[in-house]
């Protein structure tokens, strides 16, 4: 071994994880639950998307006429993306080419629409508590921050404490690789309170190991790509950012022609007829994607996107453009055939990220792994708040880093229960939209947080936390019994797996908290971590 | 037990300058180094790829920087190899 390298390995180690824990906790956190993002929508809503056909709930002819009638569509560019597993959709509906004819020309929006309850809603008010922690796992709330930096700053700092968790995650590796094998089956349970740390964080850190790197390399991707894009696009490009996302093929870049003709179609454009075409061309792909260009014009065109379903192939965006006039196909790449290496290796990047390529029982086993991760973070936090607290340090460093652990502590162990309590309060409330889940989630996390700072304990803060969030767990079925008349086994017997799932996910994390709890053992406590932190830690 | 100081960089500024060349010149290293496979490959296809690799390139050269022990070298190194791959871009 060499010892250089060792302690350099060690102490980026320490320095990157230490930087980032907490903020990683909570993206790990937040992160597990978007997995099921779709299904905590459908949980929220009490709107099953299990036993409604798909293909007669999404009708496109009966919303674009009534949005005719309020917005005067013609000459205009829409665009549908669509929500996968549901029947939502977010439509983007551009100015009109037709200055002359259309007097509401100059008018654009942009909304939710759904197509099981007919219903356009703002972004705001189809908020759900899926959307919040999904968008919370890349910090998007962090966005309002008055910080500009020229790109969202929630995004930089997701970005960079994702890269700073793949360095930590190559050093942890290395650091660990000349004992890798024996480390992985050692754990001592009995011993000192270091030991077990380490033990839990290096076994622990070594069987996530794959599923954290692939989530570090993705992640960082997925929310700052345009470290990538933009020398990409001024270096080849010429400084065109969006050809170079259209060369990528990303559904929402891709674009049918867009001259506009000034000339009206004879009749009136059959939007369903097209999308049964697609499906036809099609088995088994979920369209993702729908834009219609010169709306009622001449030269009006519908461009499709669809991916196959993963049980069929796991890689192969399909691509379509008609010509409404006459209905001929202007280009057509078939969904789910010859893919290609651009095809196989996004796919790699979204699916592996998503989880979505396996189906319930792969989506638990990454929020199981997930939560894992959380477990390493914390131990983490421990061992370098543990390891520091000697006799030869000095006093004021010690009291720092008790501070530091015990903030970090307080902010990341709280999110159980805030979380499982915001499930509860949405359900309470009847629902709610942005506004009351940020209420609802940062009050009660910022309070409750703010009161374990306060309290100096760290092993109170994790006993507490554990009781109060298993409780809570077990109370989020229960509410869902109680105001959405969706118990359990009523779920069971109509078939909707997915609200059911999310219950029997939280009454599973009850279980295991509440197990949790009882295991902690009235263990002669740690020594005080620092003389003048912890009040009543004895 | 945390890592022995006698092993690690003493001086701030070296410190500084090694996260900076780590960070700053891995990122210009692997990005130039993608941009000239751009040049002989599908530019989507390299792009794409580099989801994965010039991520992962750009880790391992953060962390090179901090294995080597003259800081001055990976300063040198990281400036020669981005100009190197980025000659054809301007030829």
């Amino acid at each position: 071994m060499n010892l250089r390298r060792h302690n350099v390995y060690f102490h980026t180690h320490t320095i990157s994880g230490i930087f980032i824990a907490a903020v990683l906790y909570v993206m790990f956190f937040a992160g597990s639950f978007a997995f099921f993002k779709d299904e905590i929508a459908a949980w929220q809503n009490d709107a099953s998307g299990k036993h409604r056909p798909y293909a007669s709930t999404v009708v496109f002819n009966a919303m674009l006429d009534s949005l005719d009638g309020v917005h005067n569509l013609h000459g205009r560019d829409l665009s549908f993306t669509m929500q996968p597993n549901s029947f939502r959709a977010y439509v983007g509906i551009q100015p009109s080419k037709d200055t002359v004819n259309n007097d509401k020309a100059a008018e654009q929006h942009f909304f939710n629409y759904d197509f099981h309850k007919g219903e356009t809603g703002t972004y705001a008010s189809s908020y759900d508590l899926g959307e919040f922690l999904y968008r919370l796992h890349f910090l998007a709330p962090l966005n309002e921050v008055p910080i500009r930096i020229g790109y969202p700053f929630g995004y930089v700092v997701a970005g960079l404490v994702s890269f700073l968790f793949l360095f930590a995650l190559l050093t942890g590796l290395l650091l660990h690789w000349d004992k890798i094998v024996s480390n992985f089956y050692t754990f001592r349970p009995w011993s000192k309170w270091k030991t077990i740390w380490t033990d839990a964080h290096t076994a622990l850190g070594v069987i996530g190991f794959p599923y954290q790197f692939m989530f570090a390399v993705t992640g960082v991707m997925l929310i700052i790509g345009s470290v990538l894009v933009v020398p990409f696009s001024k270096a080849l490009y010429g400084g065109d950012e969006a050809a170079v996302y259209r060369d990528l093929e990303l559904p929402y870049y891709l674009t049918p022609p867009s001259e506009f003709f000034s000339k009206p179609l004879a009749s009136k454009p059959d939007i369903d007829h097209f999308v049964q075409r697609t499906r036809a061309l099609w088995p088994h792909t979920f369209i993702t994607s729908i834009s219609i260009s010169n709306y009622g014009d001449e030269n009006m065109h519908i461009l499709m996107t669809g991916e196959p379903a993963t049980r069929w192939r796991f890689a192969g965006q399909g691509i379509v453009c008609y010509r409404v006039s006459d209905g001929t196909i202007i280009r057509h790449k078939p969904a789910g055939q010859a893919a290609t290496y651009l095809d196989k290796v996004k796919s790699l990047v979204y699916r592996l990220h998503f989880g979505d390529y396996g189906g319930y029982p792969l989506k638990v086993v990454y929020f199981i792994l997930g939560l894992l991760g959380c477990v390493v973070i914390i131990t983490g936090i421990l061992i370098w708040l543990v390891a520091r607290d000697k006799k030869n340090v000095p006093r004021h460093k010690r009291v720092f880093n008790f501070w530091a652990a015990n903030v970090f502590v307080a902010a990341c162990l709280t999110l159980f229960p805030v979380t499982a309590f915001s499930f509860i309060a949405v359900k309470v409330n009847g629902g709610g939209g942005m506004d009351f889940i940020y209420r609802t989630y940062f009050w009660s996390w910022l309070l409750l947080a703010a009161f374990y700072v306060l309290r100096r304990n760290l092993r109170q803060t994790n006993k507490e936390t554990l009781l109060l969030g298993s409780f809570l767990s077990l109370l989020v079925p229960v509410a869902n019994g109680i105001y959405s008349g969706n118990w359990l086994w009523v779920a069971y017997q109509h078939g909707e797996t997915d609200i059911l799932l999310v219950d029997v996910l939280w009454l599973c994390l009850a279980v295991v908290g509440f197990m949790a709890f009882l295991r902690i053992k009235p263990m002669a406590a740690p020594r005080p971590v620092a003389r003048a932190a912890p009040r009543g830690s004895t | 037990m945390p890592a022995k100081k006698k092993y690690l960089t003493q001086s701030p500024l070296v410190r500084l300058l090694k996260i900076t060349a780590g960070f700053f010149g891995g990122y210009a290293v692997s990005v130039s180094l993608h941009l000239l496979l751009a040049r002989f490959f599908n530019p989507a296809d390299v792009l794409i790829t580099a989801y994965f690799s010039c991520i992962i390139l750009w880790a391992v050269l953060l962390l090179l920087a901090f294995l080597v022990d003259k800081v001055w070298k990976i300063w040198l190194i990281y400036a020669l190899l981005t100009v190197a791959f980025c000659i054809p871009l301007f030829s």
